[in-house]
């Protein structure tokens, strides 16, 4: 017998009974109207019955939901904003940046070869 | 760094990312790197994994884990799991910062490999952030 597909609290917000995969990490997907399949092309691990089931409680909920959604996104701009004043993006053209990283490469290969960084 | 693993919930993305990381302009980086993208159940994860169960077996086989939290800092156990656990020697957690973005733009896509080869490039200057976004 097939057990049943119910949602979950493990402290993470409610999730499947059959996986990692949270009422919350589908939200963006329904929200773009995305089908079962494109969802599933994303999430493998999904059948479409576990998706109905989260589905069904994002429609009963949605304004909370997408509420929730929206407390994400702005959390997440603001914690990007603190990452770019520690680690800021690499200025200059791409082939410029792409040069960056090839001396990085390149660096890793001669301190990896056992050449030191220095003279 | 052993390599990547994709969390539950980005499993098609980081099979996208990887690919992009293997194609013709940045296979140098890959190989270079010697990576290897390893999947929950080569490493004895199973799909409904705690996050503390996926955070220790990614310390424990040095994984770099990519993920797409959507959860608030108070309320996500990885998030709490990091803030416990993180040590100075810790590996970062890599989040994907737009997804949306990410599933419709190949540009983007562009710009999340060329970050994170940047962060891989310089691991040990980033060990002990904690999570990480890409771009």
């Amino acid at each position: 017998m097939q057990k049943e597909i119910t949602l979950i609290d493990r402290g993470r917000g409610l999730q499947l009974s059959t996986s990692r995969i949270t009422v919350h990490d589908l939200v963006p997907y329904l929200q773009a109207g995305c089908s079962h399949d494109e969802i599933i092309r994303w999430i493998p691990s999904l059948t479409p019955k576990e998706i109905a089931v989260i589905e069904r409680y994002y429609r009963q909920h949605q304004d909370e939901l997408d509420e929730y959604e929206c407390r994400v996104q702005a959390y997440r701009a603001e914690q990007i904003q603190l990452q770019q004043l520690r680690f800021p993006e690499r200025e200059g053209s791409r082939d410029e940046r792409l040069a960056g990283l090839r001396q990085l490469l390149q660096q890793r290969r001669r301190e990896s070869n056992g050449e030191g960084t220095h003279s | 760094v052993k390599g990547l693993i994709a969390d539950a919930n980005i499993q098609g993305q980081v099979e996208y990312l990887v690919q992009r990381m293997q194609a013709e302009a940045w296979a140098d980086f890959w190989q270079a790197l010697d990576l290897v993208l390893r999947r929950f159940e080569d490493v004895g994860l199973s799909a409904s994994a705690t996050d503390l169960e996926v955070w220790n077996v990614c310390r424990a086989e040095h994984l770099i884990l990519i993920t797409d939290s959507r959860n608030l800092d108070t309320e996500d156990s990885l998030e709490a799991t990091i803030r416990r656990d993180n040590t100075p020697e810790s590996l970062p957690v890599f989040t994907i910062a737009d997804m949306n973005e990410f599933r419709t733009n190949s540009s983007y896509v562009e710009r999340v490999v060329e970050a994170l080869y940047g962060y891989l490039l310089r691991i040990d200057q980033v060990r002990g952030t904690g999570r990480l976004y890409l771009p």
